[in-house]
């Protein structure tokens, strides 16, 4: 509910829509799926994004640039996605329902976060930054912006933007895992991986990310320290999957025991898949 | 209050509204009881109706998003009085049971028939993954949706036939 909520703007501009947002206390409004189960007495407003152009996919040199408003079904059934790129639409694809995917934005996914959010796990494997318009205007890595969201009240979300893989003929691999009993679950365990490789099966680069057993998706570097500069096999997976000790949360849905011995087991599993995708020898 | 004008199963309105209404309540407080309030939290899928022909939880929609658009309820797709097939071949696969979630289920049925007339098992049982029943009578629903997708096949290359005649 929202007893004092007055007004719904429909800015046809981005100055417009800040400018509303200058104001205070007016929030912007994209799917609206996560404003529905909110309520705030102290909002006056919604801007209503619609009328923006910020549902455009594009394919970039440097990448993929995907609009805030971009759907999550809109994403899911991009078919430009390609190589480790293509976890982002996985991820998409598995969050919420049907229903609810044809209404929760790229936008909102990373502007209110939930700890269920599956897209952004994938996010942070992809090393995805966040455009950002307004009062806190920049582009953000993914990792930064989850630890600590710039977005003050002023400042919206416009783009997640997708590095393609460097193109130095480094062999790349990627895996979105979701771990949830049901289709349509809340997912007990994300894990999303991402692995460059050289010729020789060193690996130079790795991303770890988890997201749904803590609060907020976040990489574990202890993991990708193992993983860099080793040669990629199981006793490194083994062990880079050991050095994952985080905080998890325990609830009713399962003990952070259980989210332990899940989280070790499922980044093994997604290295060893992500290295075979990415050629290991 | 504020006004919002939309088309509903073909039919022009005009309503007025609190800003913050969700759209599944003021189809039912527009008569539109067909739409069902189950969860209201976007879990069950009642509440499912095409808006410019997607499936959404009408409960997670606010009604001022929906300015300008069109909504299909499950009464825009067949009634009693005339059924679509979809909803006949629930009634005779056994696929309705208390009929509370059957509305929704139609809903998501015809989204996925419209896109995929032939779909597998696990792509018809993905399309209703929005969809809860409390009957638990989940293979019914999905042998309906299979018998619907065949006959809606044979109508239209029966059509087909005829045109070519």
């Amino acid at each position: 509910m929202f007893r004092n909520l007055t007004n719904w703007h429909r800015p046809s501009t981005m100055d417009e829509a800040l400018s509303l947002m200058e104001e205070g206390r007016v929030v912007p409004h994209a799917g609206g799926t996560s404003l529905m189960l909110a309520s705030n007495s102290s909002y006056t407003g919604f801007v209503d994004l619609s009328r923006l152009p910020l549902k455009e996919k594009t394919e970039e040199s440097g990448g993929y640039r995907i609009g805030a408003c971009v759907t999550l079904a809109d994403l899911a059934g991009w078919q430009a996605l390609a190589g480790p790129a293509r976890i982002a639409a996985q991820a998409a694809a598995r969050a919420g329902s049907a229903p609810l995917r044809n209404r929760i934005t790229v936008g909102g996914s990373v502007a209110r976060p939930r700890p269920w959010s599956d897209l952004p796990v994938a996010l942070l494997a992809l090393d995805a930054s966040i455009e950002v318009a307004g009062s806190a205007a920049g582009t953000y890595a993914a990792a930064a912006f989850f630890a600590s969201s710039p977005l003050d009240g002023r400042s919206l979300v416009t783009a997640v933007r997708i590095p393609s893989p460097s193109g130095s003929g480094l062999a790349e691999g990627a895996v979105f895992r979701k771990v949830a009993r049901t289709e349509f679950d809340y997912s007990l365990l994300d894990v999303a991986v991402r692995l460059a490789l050289d010729p020789d099966g060193i690996v130079t680069k790795a991303r770890v990310a988890i997201g749904c057993s803590v609060p907020r998706a976040r990489r574990i570097e202890a993991s990708e320290a193992v993983l860099e500069g080793s040669r990629a096999g199981p006793e490194v997976f083994r062990e880079a999957a050991a050095a994952a000790r985080i905080d998890l949360i325990d609830d009713r849905r399962a003990s952070a025991a259980y989210r332990q011995k899940l989280l070790e087991i499922e980044i093994r599993r997604c290295l060893e898949e992500a290295a075979a995708e990415g050629g290991a020898p | 209050m504020m006004e919002i004008n939309l088309t509903v199963n073909g039919e022009r309105l005009t309503w007025a509204i609190r800003p913050d209404a969700s759209l599944l309540a003021c189809l039912r407080q527009n008569g539109f009881i067909e739409v069902k309030s189950g969860c209201a939290e976007g879990d069950c899928g009642a509440c499912l109706v095409l808006l410019d022909g997607k499936p959404v939880n009408s409960c997670m929609v606010f009604a001022a998003s929906a300015q300008g658009s069109s909504v299909t309820t499950v009464r825009g797709i067949g009634t009693q009085r005339s059924p679509h097939v979809i909803q006949e071949s629930l009634a005779e696969s056994g696929g309705v049971q208390c009929g509370f979630c059957t509305p929704g289920m139609v809903v998501a049925a015809f989204a996925l028939l419209r896109d995929n007339p032939d779909p597998g098992e696990s792509e018809i049982r993905r399309a209703l993954d929005g969809c809860l029943c409390r009957c638990t009578g989940y293979e019914k629903i999905v042998d309906g949706i299979r018998l619907a997708a065949a006959r809606i096949r044979e109508i239209e290359s029966a059509a087909g036939e005829q045109s070519d005649e």
